[in-house]
């Protein structure tokens, strides 16, 4: 429940037992492996084994791309996947035979493919280029200088028809020209003209900007060669099916492809640690972080991999820096995504998900507050946690909204919130009675607040400085629970006002103390005072609970009042259904998100900001992080 | 003119504000999570996977349009349009318009600055996937001030 404390680890052992070593240490999966620090030893500064494994890893990964567009098969969209252990892990290397075989034949057919689709592509320009030209029809190399001639073909500008026409009416006998076709923005003209004139012909036509086809090296008419292109792209699509054709005759490979990928990954993550570790001619030592929790079991996984190992133990030493480890049993572990997504607790500060985990349930029920939503969401997320089995970030979000869904079904039945409908509430209807419903929403957004200070007074005071945590933490603690008392009257707003004013005097006095000089002591006393415009921003913040929680179950009472227009006649009931089912649907899924980031949000602006210190590293230890299978030892 | 018509100058007034409540604050929506959902487009063609992240971002700028849908209902509700017919007064309407008017326009705006931060969201998860925590929270501290003018409109509209 808490930050445990990091221990550091030094093994020293042989280099033949380096492989057992590692591959015990990352089935057991609680060692950080960092860089050594010994002097004297060699470092590995590339290893032959990366690059190569890097290379496999990156074939396998091309032929699992390559089969992907295949297949076809239907997966089931929640299962599990399977468990391996170390050794089961180990034996996949038997595929590696096999599978590379595949990869090579696979290679071969995507190279065949990528030249298929080279030649299709030339072809289809080839044709774009001479395709108007496709009404002349002698052959493209019969074009330039003649005997006494010279000819050409090429395209005009529409708009310089007559002044093309009337210029080679001047020539006379001495020119020959046929306008081929019309295109959308120029002409096609065939022109001869006699040796005599063609210099004269070449710069005035130049002046009418004429483009010449440049295909004189094709001994074949442009009919001719677009007949051939269109020919050679149906042999090559008729060949990119028969290859493709092949492709999928190595679907079945996809699973031994896929372990094999995660037996190169578990392998290169052990290679890629080994990188860290400092050797000697027969020697190397590993040195990293554990959980101090660990160590018999660290201490065995080593022992059991190779008895000629040493290993020891020590706690970190002054000003070292070390991951922060944190621990969470039972319903507030799934808890750390929220803190994790936020930022790694410093190792010398406070695990904060104990303390927040209580407030985000109870926010979270709080903004859903429908009965029904919560007891669809709980249940489906267990279920989904149930099938798949997951752990990581995922599953502990899962497992978050899964607990918001119980506290969503306790909020709707206080608030009669029932899919939209009016239920009789246990305790209030916040659409009946909005004032209590802020009041209850601002009151929990300062007890929150006031919970945050006091912890940060429990930290100050375990850091043996108790007067911090009178002046800055007590003051406002005083001042945060003094004024709203006043509204009670009675005796507790006669204690509140007291405590207020004993509030504001600790303020005034003491929190400048840390400035130089007295006028500067007054100043920072007096400007601590307006930190009071910054607790009032955080207890309104507070007010989104009750936006949220309006936003659901008013949403939820537009689908039914739409769905009722429906029920009048019983042809329409389908109808309704359809838009209740959507409706409700949408309603869930629109809220799910809204309550879980804006319950988020109150424990990092409003909550953390009063005692959470960041900046930690997060403890990431040496395991087997695949895709495929589920690593168990 | 109005009574010429035939209509109640309450009522009108209080439609014309459930009116601009759904309008404006659904306006804002639209083009924020239009130009929110470029950026994930973009995001998500360089890399498909990221399209669950990317899609809560683009989602955030669309909860001002809900706001403002709830608004509407709720002034629809409570003038009778859509059960039994109640008397509304020229005064109550007029209070139903100004009920409408925070929901309308910090749902507009907020909506359309809540876009950008979440296109500047996108581009961070781009880089840094394991920070959409912070992205999203940076979009969230936006929606604020939309969730503060839903707050005081939905107070106008429960409590005249």
């Amino acid at each position: 429940m808490a930050i445990i404390n990091a221990k550091r680890v030094t093994v020293i052992g042989l280099k033949n037992d380096k492989e057992s070593i590692l591959k015990s240490l990352q089935s057991l999966g609680a060692v950080q492996i960092v860089e050594n620090t010994f002097e004297d030893v060699d470092l590995l500064e590339t290893s032959e084994t990366i690059s190569d494994i890097e290379e496999k890893l990156a074939d396998v990964e091309f032929g699992l791309n390559l089969l992907h567009p295949f297949d076809e098969s239907k997966k089931p969209m929640l299962q599990a996947r399977p468990v391996i252990d170390e050794k089961g892990l180990d034996r996949l290397k038997e595929l590696e035979r096999k599978e590379l075989i595949a990869i090579e034949s696979l290679k071969e057919y995507a190279e065949e493919l990528s030249w298929a689709n080279a030649n299709i592509t030339r072809a289809h320009n080839l044709i774009m280029q001479v395709e108007p030209y496709k009404s002349f029809d002698d052959t493209f190399d019969a074009l330039g200088n003649n005997i006494k001639t010279y000819s050409t073909l090429g395209l005009l500008p529409l708009d310089q028809k007559e002044a093309f026409v009337e210029m080679m009416e001047e020539y006379g006998d001495a020119s020959y020209y046929e306008i081929l076709d019309d295109l959308k923005e120029n002409f096609v003209a065939f022109i001869v003209v006699h040796l005599d004139v063609v210099e004269d012909f070449k710069t005035k036509i130049k002046t009418l900007g004429f483009t010449e086809s440049k295909y004189e090296h094709f001994e074949d008419s442009p009919q001719n060669i677009i007949q051939k292109e269109q020919n050679d792209i149906e042999e090559f699509e008729k060949r990119k099916k028969e290859i493709n054709g092949y492709i999928s005759e190595y679907l079945p490979h996809i699973k031994d492809l896929q372990s094999l990928e995660d037996y190169y990954n578990a392998t290169l993550q052990r290679e890629r640690a080994s990188l860290e570790f400092g050797y000697t001619k027969n020697a190397f030592v590993l040195e990293g972080w554990i959980n101090e929790q660990t160590e018999e079991s660290v201490k065995k996984a080593i022992e059991t991999a190779s008895s000629d190992t040493f290993v020891s133990f020590r706690y970190p030493v002054e000003g070292e820096s070390y991951p922060t480890i944190i621990e969470n049993k039972g319903i507030s572990r799934p808890f750390e995504a929220i803190t994790e997504m936020y930022d790694t607790p410093s190792a010398k500060g406070i695990d904060p998900n104990a303390f927040m985990a209580p407030f985000y349930f109870i926010f979270f029920g709080m903004m859903m507050s429908d009965a029904g939503y919560g007891i669809l969401l709980a249940i489906a997320c267990s279920f989904i946690l149930y099938k798949t089995k997951q752990k990581g970030m995922f599953g502990k979000i899962l497992g978050v909204v899964a607990l918001g869904g119980i506290s969503t079904l306790a909020w709707g039945i206080l608030f009669g919130g029932w899919f939209g409908l009016s239920v009789p509430p246990l305790w209030f209807n916040p659409l009946e009675e909005p004032m209590m419903m802020l009041g209850l929403c601002l009151g929990v957004g300062a007890f929150q607040i006031v919970v945050g200070l006091v912890i940060a007074a429990g930290m100050n005071i375990k850091r043996g400085k108790p007067w911090a945590a009178v002046f800055d933490q007590l003051s406002w603690i005083l001042i945060l629970l003094g004024l709203p008392s006043l509204l009670l009257g009675g005796l507790i707003a006669e204690i509140g006002k007291y405590a207020a004013i004993v509030g504001v005097a600790l303020l005034l006095l003491f929190a400048g103390r840390a400035k130089k000089g007295i006028i500067g002591k007054i100043m920072g006393g007096l400007s601590s005072i307006y930190g009071i415009t910054g607790y009032l921003s955080d207890i309104l913040s507070y007010s989104r609970i009750f936006g949220m929680g309006l936003a659901t179950g008013v949403i939820a009472m537009v689908f039914n009042t739409i769905a009722g227009m429906f029920l009048g006649k019983w042809y329409l009931i389908p109808f309704a259904v359809i838009i209740l089912l959507i409706g409700h649907a949408f309603n869930i899924g629109i809220n799910t998100l809204g309550a879980y980031v804006h319950s988020c949000r109150l424990q990092y602006i409003e909550f953390y900001d009063k005692f959470f210190e960041g900046g930690g590293k997060a403890f990431r230890p040496l395991k087997a992080d695949i895709k495929h299978y589920r690593f168990e030892k | 003119m109005i009574e010429a018509l035939g209509l109640e100058l309450g009522k009108v007034l209080a439609m014309l504000g459930a009116a601009l409540a759904v309008g404006l604050a659904g306006t804002g929506s639209a083009i924020g999570v239009g130009t929110a959902g470029q950026a994930a487009a973009g995001l998500v063609s360089e890399d498909p996977d990221k399209f669950g992240s990317a899609l809560v971002l683009q989602l955030l700028p669309g909860t001002q349009g809900i706001y403002g849908l709830l608004v509407g209902f709720m002034i629809l509700l409570n003038i009778g349009v859509l059960g039994a017919e109640v008397e509304i007064t020229t005064a109550k309407g007029l209070y139903y318009f100004f009920g409408a008017l925070p929901t309308a326009i910090a749902g507009l705006t907020s909506a359309i600055a809540q876009g950008k931060t979440a296109v500047a969201g996108i581009g961070m998860i781009a880089r840094r996937p394991e920070e959409q925590g912070k992205a999203i929270t940076m979009a969230i501290m936006v929606e604020t001030y939309a969730v503060f003018a839903l707050l005081i409109s939905m107070l106008i509209i429960l409590l005249v």
